[in-house]
């Protein structure tokens, strides 16, 4: 399961490098994403702009990871493809997360740390 | 009833459903239907087919699955069967959608897959027969 970290000052930005998160790889998505935000600040921006499918394992294993986090810190969305789309907003989960239209808008105004 | 397009048989396992619907999507989808259509079908299909992995055929070791599916634009009409349990009831779920209206730790990670086929697929039927599942529905553009 490929999952990029880069660190910004007050927030971690996760890229999904995967074409799918679907029930053959949702319990790793949900281990790898907790094995690099443990410990981290409090916003998580996951950038999902090449996940062009995910279905409702996939979208279980998103808001799992989530709940993970804890209730002072917040997984936002980023750069959704049309599939993504189609699911978060059929389900109202679009209502739960906060969604960005790309990582750039998810970071405004925040500097990364090398 | 239109010509059947494609005719695909496979273990009911999640690896393999993957490899299908993904096989599906390069062979045929992306070539007839828009991309619209095609993200519509592989949705439902991975639903319905998962459904048939984790619970129709989930104590057994034989599971198998077909899949027929027409086109007779704008209708792409699929056909399902599986040798899995029947359906408690033997009736489809309602799909009605789990309550999300609730604190983040209570949020639900599962349930989902049957409100979105009903929300994206019509004339939806299910039948059992000498100990097959047959679902059958039918997808088009959403508007």
């Amino acid at each position: 399961m490929n999952l990029n970290r880069q660190d910004y000052n007050d927030a971690i930005l996760i890229t999904v490098a995967e074409a799918r998160i679907d029930a053959t790889v949702a319990i790793q998505f949900k281990d790898k994403l907790r094995e690099l935000t443990d410990g981290g600040p409090a916003r998580v921006v996951l950038d999902l702009g090449q996940v062009q499918f995910l279905d409702s394992s996939g979208l279980g294993a998103v808001v799992g990871a989530m709940k993970q986090l804890g209730p002072d810190r917040k997984l936002e969305l980023a750069d959704l493809t049309p599939v993504v789309e189609k699911v978060m907003r059929l389900t109202r989960m679009d209502t739960v997360f906060t969604i960005h239209s790309d990582r750039s808008a998810a970071l405004a105004g925040l500097d990364p740390v090398t | 009833m239109p010509d059947t397009e494609k005719n695909l048989a496979f273990s009911s396992t999640s690896k393999a459903v993957r490899q299908a619907l993904e096989g599906l999507r390069a062979d045929y989808l992306e070539r007839t239907v828009s991309k619209n259509l095609c993200g519509i079908a592989e949705l439902v299909l991975a639903e319905a087919l998962n459904d048939v992995v984790e619970h129709a055929t989930a104590r057994q070791a034989d599971g198998r699955v077909r899949l027929a599916l027409a086109y007779d634009p704008p209708f792409l009409t699929f056909d399902l069967r599986d040798n899995g349990a029947p359906m408690p009831g033997l009736s489809l779920p309602k799909g009605a959608p789990p309550c999300i209206e609730t604190a983040i730790e209570n949020l639900p990670e599962g349930g989902f897959g049957w409100s979105l086929i009903h929300a994206l697929a019509q004339n939806i039927e299910y039948r059992r027969k000498n100990g097959w599942n047959y679902l059958r529905f039918r997808l088009s553009d959403d508007p």
